[in-house]
């Protein structure tokens, strides 16, 4: 009875606020007379073609591909877009006329989510293997496009935020008409800007939609950041100059390095119970006052050109820069990271060779050395970048008198961890950087139930290494806004 | 029968380079031709987001990256030379790489990013040599180096990056290729077919190339913009052009150039890459640049060895 009812104000309202009867609303007709009701705000418009991609690129709206297992060794892609809401939300699963997404599809998505919807648009073509490597399909036979659209749905339904029991609600969407289905029925619309209301009416009709909404602070941050991108940060400008207040990207670390006046010097620290010594890099800061301590852990190719230069900008800003090879011993006859070769050689070299606990024990062991320093100050903190993120986020949790960590796109360490970590954390992540930005997210719920300090930042339409390759896409207005932040948070924390 | 239909589509706009190109507004949907975005496998279990060894080694078959290509060029085991050719009363420093054998091969003349001339570029040289052409990477900064030297005197890329912008004269940068084109296809190896392959203000030169060398065959183009349309009406040969969707300032001309290629009757192709940015051939890691350059480069080759036979 009660759903009768509601049935029936969903429709009041298409009749009444658009007056569309009969433009492809199969069963608007014989519900006429219904009482008339306060019209529901619509939250959404259909995105045309041309309009997919720039909505795609500025919506505040959480979204993500995520890997669905279909196999052992397989799985595909799907793109959700989370709804800004308080409670779980009905799962609306889209499927455009290809069976791959398209940009209008996501798009379509993006605006079902505003009106409250958790969306997923399968992508059965994209295989994903357990490497992460990606291969494109191009035929499958039916129920293989079915089975593989199951996984998609089950994995949507199994999603934090969505409402298990309401099932999904199953959309095909070409550009002149949408099919639906609910759990009562079937039926198509006519799709225009114009019966787009209409649809959304009858949708949230059918599965009882009323959301809460939220604001989403994560959201506001992103439009910040996009708004930041947009505008002409200092960072974004020239590929072969550096700004003194940002460190150097990839084609300038030499010179950096070459024009550096401060004073630097490798220092081999013993470590216990070894005979490899922690070769390390130290850079102090102008004058001879005393100054806090940061540890720099090292990206995924080690001691490089660049990571030099991003300890000498460390050391511009005013901190004692500790850097350690900390693939001290890995290279060629027991030598260190510049024994190798080339740069891959290095990789190649040290690969596998520094344990995740050795790693932290060469780290601690760095950190100990520098604060017997005549100029520190007793205060320390660590930074890393990739892999180096990583190991500054786990140092935050196994250091327990650390004064701050900054984790430059690097991965969280697990929750029984994360529960241990006593100094504030910033973290910087770019939103093209798989799933990076999303991990942020859940390490920002968990840490904010463990009542632990932590900063995320997720920049736009920013890739993974965005400090060292500034000079593409968005990644120049992402530095120009996080080193700034890195620096304030250190000067906070480590005086 | 449908997804039948659906698949084939697909099938095409993969397998026929540009297709997506030239049939719609040169944006490729995720899935078509390139995998879709996605994470590297960065499980949130404290292992710091690692790349595997794919991203920091070279992968035979493709393109080196920054990573890899000063151990790819130093452990070529291709012939190959540094000639001094002369361009009037100047010269053009040029690094030129054989393919394996003695049998004749086709000319490709590399036309460098503002970088310059670096290993980078060399790897380029040596990719295609490995691939059986001719290698030319012309140094179009030969004499505008410190004390009148070429590429390899500047001390740092930023330098070579900031000479490129203030000093490359474009009329004297083109009269250099077509020297060093000239020089190639009479090489004793060569069959006489001759291509270009530029990047970034290269792509520029390779489209200038296609316009004003009495000899060519194909050019391709990454992420270079066209030079203006009196130019484009004199282009002889099928250009190819690959850019990627977040490079913004560049991506935003292609559909002009696209225009204005069809207007004058000119064969172009093109691929936007989705998630890939400016410079996605050294810098792979990035995005999803990886992707884009796996099948950028797969096509070039493709669209070489169909053009210069």
């Amino acid at each position: 009875m009660n759903k009768n009812m509601n049935l029936a104000k969903g429709l009041t309202l298409v009749a009444a606020t658009v007056g569309i009867a009969g433009a492809g609303y199969i069963r608007a007709a014989s519900l006429k007379a219904a009482p008339a009701v306060a019209p529901v705000t619509i939250h959404s418009v259909l995105p045309s073609a041309a309009e997919a991609k720039q909505l795609l690129n500025t919506t505040t709206r959480h979204r993500e591909w995520i890997v669905v297992p279909i196999s052992k060794e397989t799985s595909v892609l799907a793109w959700v877009v989370y709804p800004e809401r308080s409670d779980r939300a009905q799962v609306v699963m889209v499927k455009g006329e290809s069976l791959t997404p398209s940009d209008w599809t996501r798009a379509l998505s993006d605006q079902l989510s505003a009106e409250g919807y958790l969306t997923v648009v399968p992508d059965v073509l994209t295989e994903v293997d357990q490497h992460g490597n990606r291969h494109a399909r191009f035929a499958l036979d039916a129920s293989e496009v079915s089975r593989r659209e199951e996984a998609v749905r089950q994995a949507a339904l199994d999603l934090r935020d969505a409402e298990r029991q309401l099932g999904t609600v199953e959309m095909g969407v070409s550009p002149s008409q949408i099919r639906i289905r609910t759990k009562q029925e079937q039926t198509s619309f006519a799709l225009s800007a114009g019966t787009w209301p209409n649809l959304v009416g009858y949708l949230n009709e059918r599965t009882g939609n009323k959301p809460t909404f939220v604001e989403n602070p994560h959201a506001m941050h992103m439009a910040m950041m996009a708004q930041s991108a947009a505008g002409n940060s200092p960072a974004a400008g020239d590929i072969g100059k550096k700004d003194p207040r940002l460190p150097a990207n990839y084609f300038m670390a030499k010179a950096t390095l070459r024009d550096s006046k401060l004073k630097k010097e490798w220092i081999d620290i013993p470590l216990e119970g070894e005979s490899v010594k922690l070769h390390t890099l130290v850079t102090y800061p102008t004058g001879t006052g005393k100054a806090g301590v940061v540890i720099v852990m090292q990206h995924g190719v080690g001691l490089d050109e660049w990571q030099r230069a991003l300890v000498d900008q460390i050391a511009q800003d005013g901190f004692i820069a500790v850097a350690p090879d900390l693939w001290s011993g890995t290279g060629p006859n027991g030598g260190n990271w510049d024994a190798s070769e080339f740069v891959d050689d290095a990789v190649r070299n040290a690969a596998g060779k520094v344990t995740p606990d050795e790693t932290m024990k060469r780290y601690k062991t760095a950190r100990e050395w520098a604060l017997t320093l005549p100029r520190a100050n007793g205060k320390s903190g660590s930074i890393g970048f990739c892999a180096g993120g990583g190991n500054s986020f786990r140092f935050a949790t196994e250091v327990r008198d650390l004064n701050a960590a900054v984790v430059y796109y690097g991965a969280a360490p697990p929750e029984a961890a994360l529960a241990r970590i006593q100094a504030p954390v910033l973290g910087l992540y770019g939103e093209n950087d798989g799933r990076m930005a999303e991990n942020a997210m859940e390490t920002q719920a968990i840490m904010s139930r463990l009542g632990k300090q932590y900063e995320p930042h997720v920049y736009p339409k920013t890739t993974h290494s965005f400090a060292m390759f500034q000079h593409i896409g968005t990644n120049g207005a992402a530095i120009a806004d996080a080193w700034p932040r890195t620096i304030a948070f250190f000067k906070r924390q480590l005086s | 029968m449908k997804y039948y239909g659906v698949a084939v589509l697909l099938l095409l706009a993969v397998t026929a380079p540009g297709m997506a190109g030239q049939a719609g507004p040169g944006q490729a949907a995720p899935g078509q031709g390139v995998p879709a975005q996605g994470g590297r496998g960065q499980a949130p279990d404290g292992r710091g987001g690692v790349r595997g060894g794919g991203g920091f080694a070279k992968v035979p078959g493709q393109l080196a990256s920054g990573w890899n290509a000063p151990s790819t060029v130093a452990r070529t085991k291709l012939r190959h030379e540094w000639v001094d050719i002369p361009v009037g009363s100047r010269k053009v420093h040029t690094w030129i790489e054989y393919p394996d054998g003695e049998a004749k091969a086709a000319v490709v003349v590399v036309m460098s990013y503002e970088a310059g001339l670096d290993e980078w570029m060399c790897s380029v040289a040596d990719e295609l040599a490995t691939s059986g052409f001719i290698a030319l990477a012309p140094d179009v900064l030969t004499g505008l180096g410190p004390n009148g030297g070429n590429y390899d005197a500047f001390r740092s890329p930023d330098e070579a990056i900031r000479a490129t912008r203030a000093r490359v004269v474009p009329d004297q940068a083109v009269r250099q290729y077509l020297a060093a084109a000239a020089y190639g296809v009479k090489l004793p190896r060569a069959t006489g077919k001759i291509a270009s392959v530029g990047f970034g203000p290269g792509g520029t030169f390779s489209f200038r190339f296609a316009a004003e060398a009495p000899t060519v065959d194909a050019a391709a183009v990454y992420y270079g913009p066209a030079p203006n349309d009196a130019t484009l009406q004199k282009v002889k040969v099928p250009i190819l052009g690959f850019y990627g969707e977040d490079d913004p300032e560049v991506t935003a001309t292609v559909e002009a150039t696209a225009a204005a290629m069809k207007r004058a009757g000119k064969s172009f192709e093109y691929q936007i890459y989705p998630g890939a940015t400016h410079h996605f051939g050294l810098i792979q890691v990035e995005g999803r640049n990886g992707p884009a350059i796996q099948d950028a480069w797969k096509r070039t080759v493709a669209f070489l060895t169909e053009h210069l036979q």
